[in-house]
């Protein structure tokens, strides 16, 4: 690009110079495939943010700087210099990027600006579409319409004016791997306009034009079409991989697990509505850390857009609930496991656990709508089934002293032996967590007049004296003897289903429940439920008492036992199972070779054709590029010798210029007019003490494509495809 | 040499007006040779390369008239020796002979000293008297009594040769075929030219009335210039590559010398200019190498049976050697 005041360009052809008006229409042409490029680049942010939030802002940046670059240029004959322009649309990218993300306040702009990065690669795909995240795009966008505009109205390159547009795309696509949906669509639409620019500014005929757009149309499409069957390995490089996470945060003074004694004292307040497909436990909070007096998250809450990324360890059932707060306090958003889409509401959330936290405490009458994806438990599997040892599990492994003392604490051992006394006839991993469940069902009561709290010594107490309690007792006694035998466990708080029923559920504060869970590799973390039915005043008659996947779980986690039992299992009490996990082909299993080679049958071929039709062009366009007139010439000299080998010209290099000229002469009628003088100019260029001009390198490209031209008419069509689809065209002469 | 050729310089100019003069020799003795322009070039070519020719033919298809119109073109001293099985060293190159007036030798000048000496039917001289002309073909000089005599420039010698009647002949050694430049047939005429000849007879031009197209001093200009053309770089490599095929190849018993080297790149040069080039080309080296090389080549028994030729295996050479494909500049 020039930096200088430059006349508008006009197209180098052969043919004399368009008429102004047609370049004028060439010009706007490419103008508006500019804003189209600008536009697709800035879609592929769509795996980033929610389409919604995305499309007015790439709508903006991509039209402002398009048309204020064609007002500086237009009226004028010639153009502002460079420097105004980029001046002019900075001054217009504040003005409007202030207006319209930031409602006038100018003050943040160049902060939001300088902080989006950050905030983008920190934040769960799709990012939320807050105007400090927003900036990003409508600046790059912004940048890539400008940049497209002024190389189309300064220079007379062909596709130059897409590269920003490419470099935003890319700059999109690195940001959003890992984000929904797929950036195929806007790559092929990407592709397609590359090559309608191409054609619109290689002032080429209408007939040209007519036939050339269909055919970028076609690349494009074929490239969405066939671009996902490509047999592609490895993970792709995600930068939020080397962005460092935020550290765990306290998102509310008072932990769910302290509330819930008190909750339970006061059974009948009304915390929230769900209309949803099918009775869930309704997730509050996952904690995982337990440092002998309080359990406490770890959870680095991220902000999220409305997706929450997948667990993919198990299938999974989609349920929607709409819920409505009612007296729910903190910050703390329930939901089934595991939330998919959050709508109605601005959440943050632990990509480890799934949980979901409010920026702000949640108010009487806000609603908000969650997809989940429920997870399926299959009883084979759990059998089968070891404990993780991946580093969130080790996490959720260790039962330390208690703070604030110096001795070793008798507790823990204490709990240990108890641990190993109840699993101790059991072959399993997960046989030793079910039984946990099943003894302290059975060993201890529901009580709610039970004394609160879940410190070691309160614990030792519930387990060894009162043997009373709520489930903040039962899951967090589970949760601790399963540690003390190596099971990593953690406590969740959420809520029963609630009562009611055809859809919609009155949850109280008398349905909290707490349940430990217990990190299976390849399955991850698996509820279980020891506390025993709800007696008592805080039952109501028609409460749901569990989940249906709850329900669904507790079968299968009988089963699983009985299974394995029936099977016979040798595993050693607290040593792992021998037998590996058995894996799901369809989730795990290396895709046979068989199928690439399947793959292989029609890509093969394709990738063939595409190498016959589009090495040859690549060839010619680097030939007729050359940095010197004298490798231009050279390069025209071969591309003849390309094309006479249509008529049968050898293949030999001892032939001279003026002998390939003659036999191209006998050959090819009415070509010698073309071969003489170009064999002339090789010879010169290669030969001579001079070295020849760019108008030499013109000339002998005039003659190759006049030659060109003949020859196609003289080996005719059959002859030309035979010879282009052959192997041979790969490679150069 | 096409209008659109930019970067045209002097030495182009120089060089077309180079082929214009060369153009007006060729056609002057085209006047009495007729049909015979390639061989008439060649010998052109051997006279602005400072080599010399051999033409060897049957009798009676114009190797003498060929050698006497061209140096009757040119503005300069040429002379005849008619070679005879009794002709003397010093009937070529001159004799001292004792001044009684002075008391002093004096050197007499043999028909040696002219600027184109044609020597007709070379191979009936003795080897003795044949040897007189090795000095004189390489080094331009006679060394009489122990006292070199310069020959004048331009100096050719166009030897002729019958290769069918060769009882009492002394075929030439290889050091002499070496010294010639070039060795050409000259061949029958084609009907047409044949009957031209026979049309113009007795009123065609005669020798003696040719005009003299150029003088001594233009031919001298003219192998001045010719030595300045420009050779690139990768035309060098060629012309020793294609020598070089001569020398290894399994029928040819001694190939090319370095002189053969040499003698192809003066004759190159010429080419080009009287192609009106400032720069030589691969066509030049192909369309020269025969008449520069196969003369020197000596075959293997074995080959001469098979029927192979030394064109032949230039030929071959020339086929197999690739030309440059990248500029030398």
């Amino acid at each position: 690009m020039t930096t200088t005041a430059a006349a508008p360009p006009e197209p180098a052809t052969d043919a004399p110079p368009a008429p102004r008006r047609v370049l004028r229409v060439r010009l706007v042409t490419a103008l508006v495939i500019v804003i189209a490029l600008a536009g697709a680049g800035g879609l592929a942010f769509h795996r980033v943010f929610a389409f919604g939030d995305l499309v007015p802002v790439i709508t903006v940046a991509a039209v402002a700087p398009v048309v204020l670059v064609a007002l500086l240029s237009w009226p004028r004959r010639r153009t502002w210099p460079l420097w105004i322009s980029v001046l002019a649309t900075a001054a217009a990218w504040t003005l409007i990027a202030g207006l319209t993300l930031f409602h006038g306040d100018f003050t943040v702009v160049g902060g939001a600006l300088r902080d989006s990065w950050k905030g983008t690669l920190t934040s769960l795909l799709p990012a939320p579409g807050r105007p400090e995240l927003l900036v990003l795009p409508h600046a790059l966008v912004w940048l890539a319409a400008f940049g497209g505009a002024e190389l189309a109205v300064r220079t007379e390159t062909k596709a130059a004016p897409a590269l920003p547009a490419v470099a935003v795309f890319c700059v999109a696509l690195l940001l959003g791997v890992n984000g929904p949906g797929s950036n195929l669509p806007v790559a092929a639409g990407l592709a397609g306009l590359v090559g309608a620019l191409t054609i619109v500014r290689s002032g080429g005929r209408p007939l040209w034009l007519i036939a050339g757009l269909p055919a970028a149309a076609a690349i494009g499409l074929l490239g969405a079409a066939v671009g996902p069957y490509l047999p592609m390995r490895g993970e792709a490089y995600d930068p939020r991989a080397t962005v460092k996470a935020p550290p765990p945060q306290q998102r509310d003074s008072i932990s769910p697990l302290d509330r819930v004694s008190a909750w339970l004292q006061t059974p009948d307040q009304q915390m929230f509505t769900v209309r949803a497909d099918a009775p869930e436990d309704w997730r509050l909070a996952v904690l995982d850390r337990f440092d002998g007096v309080t359990w406490t998250s770890g959870a680095r809450f991220v902000p999220a857009g409305s997706r929450i990324p997948e667990d993919p360890r198990v299938h999974r059932t989609r349920v929607v609930q709409r819920f409505t707060v009612q007296e729910l306090p903190g910050v703390w958003v329930p939901a089934a496991d595991r939330p998919r889409t959050v709508q109605g509401l601005a959440v943050a959330t632990d990509p480890g656990s799934g949980v979901l936290t409010a920026g702000r405490p949640l108010r009487s009458g806000q609603a908000y709508t969650v997809t989940s994806m429920v997870p399926d438990y299959d009883a084979a599997r759990l059998a089968d089934a070891q404990p993780a040892r991946d580093a969130e599990a080790q996490a959720a492994s260790g039962l330390p002293e208690s703070p604030g003392t110096t001795a070793k604490t008798a507790e823990v051992p204490a709990f240990r032996r108890l641990a190993q006394a109840i699993t101790k006839d059991q072959d399993t991993a997960f046989q030793r967590a079910a039984k946990l469940a099943d003894y302290l069902r059975t060993a201890a009561r529901y009580d709610v007049t039970g004394l609160p709290g879940h410190t070691y010594a309160q614990l030792r107490y519930f387990l060894g004296t009162s043997k009373r309690g709520t489930s903040e007792q039962f899951a967090t006694a589970y949760a601790v003897l399963a540690r003390s035998i190596g099971l990593p466990a953690r406590v969740v708080v959420g809520f029963r289903p609630g009562v009611g029923g055809n859809g919609s559920w009155q949850v109280r504060s008398g349905d909290v429940l707490v349940w430990p869970e217990v990190a299976f590799a390849e399955i991850g973390w698996v509820p279980f439920f020891p506390t025993p039915e709800e007696t008592g005043a805080s039952k109501k008659p028609d409460s749901v008492p569990a989940g249906e996947t709850q329900q669904k779980l507790e079968a299968a986690q009988k089963s699983a036992a009985a299974h394995k039992k029936d099977n016979g299992g040798s595993g050693k009490h607290g040593a792992p199972a021998p037998k590996a996990p058995a894996r799901p082909a369809h989730k795990t299993s290396p895709t046979p070779p068989w199928v690439y080679g399947v793959a292989a049958v029609p890509l093969l071929p394709a990738a063939y054709l595409a190498g016959v039709l589009i090495v040859p062009v690549l060839r010619r366009r680097r030939r007729r590029g050359g940095a010197t007139p004298a490798a231009r010439i050279t390069g025209a000299w071969e591309q003849t010798r390309e094309a006479l080998g249509a008529v049968g010209l050898p293949a030999v290099t001892a032939l001279t210029a003026h002998e390939v000229a003659g036999f191209g002469a006998e050959r090819v009628p009415g070509a010698e007019a073309h071969l003489r003088p170009l064999a002339d100019l090789v010879n010169r260029s290669r030969y001579a003490a001079t070295p020849p001009g760019p108008d030499t390198a013109e000339a002998a490209w005039r003659h190759t494509e006049e030659i060109r031209r003949l020859v196609r008419r003289t080996a005719g069509l059959r002859r030309r495809l035979a010879r282009r689809l052959h192997p041979r065209s790969l490679r150069p002469r | 040499m096409t209008a659109e050729i930019h970067g045209a310089s002097d030495a182009d100019a120089l060089a077309g007006r180079f082929a214009q003069l060369f153009g007006a020799l060729a056609g002057n003795i085209e006047r009495v040779i007729r049909g015979k322009r390639e061989n008439v070039e060649l010998a052109l070519l051997c006279l602005l390369s400072e080599g010399h020719l051999l033409l060897e033919d049957v009798p009676g298809v114009g190797k003498t008239t060929l050698a006497r119109t061209l140096a009757a073109s040119v503005d300069a001293r040429w002379t005849r020796i008619q070679f005879t099985p009794d002709l003397l060293p010093s009937d070529v190159t001159g004799v001292s002979i004792f001044n009684q007036s002075n008391n002093r030798f004096e050197f007499h000048p043999g028909p040696i000293f002219a600027n184109i000496v044609v020597a007709d039917e070379i191979n009936r001289g003795s080897p003795k008297t044949q040897s007189a002309l090795l000095e004189v073909m390489e080094e331009r000089r006679v060394t009489v009594d122990g006292q070199p005599h310069l020959v004048p420039r331009p100096f050719m010698v166009i030897a002729t040769q019958n290769p069918v009647d060769m009882d009492g002949t002394y075929p030439l050694p290889e050091a002499q075929l070496d010294r010639f430049l070039m060795k050409i047939s000259m061949g029958y005429p084609d009907h047409a030219s044949e009957v031209a000849v026979l049309a113009g007879t007795p009123t065609g031009p005669l020798i003696d009335q040719l005009p003299k197209v150029a003088g001594g001093a233009d031919i001298k200009n003219m192998i001045d210039f010719a030595g300045r053309i420009h050779v690139a770089p990768p035309l060098y490599d060629y012309l020793v590559q294609v020598v070089a095929m001569t020398r290894g190849h399994p029928d040819i018993r001694l190939g090319a010398s370095p002189r053969a080297s040499l003698a192809l790149l003066r004759a190159v040069r010429v080419r080009a200019a009287a192609a009106g080039r400032s720069f030589a080309v691969p066509e030049d080296v192909k369309g020269l190498a025969a008449h520069v090389i196969a003369h020197r080549l000596m075959l293997t028994p074995e080959a001469e049976l098979r029927g192979r030729t030394a064109t032949d295996l230039v030929a071959e050479a020339l086929s197999q050697v690739p030309v440059p494909q990248s500029t030398g500049v």
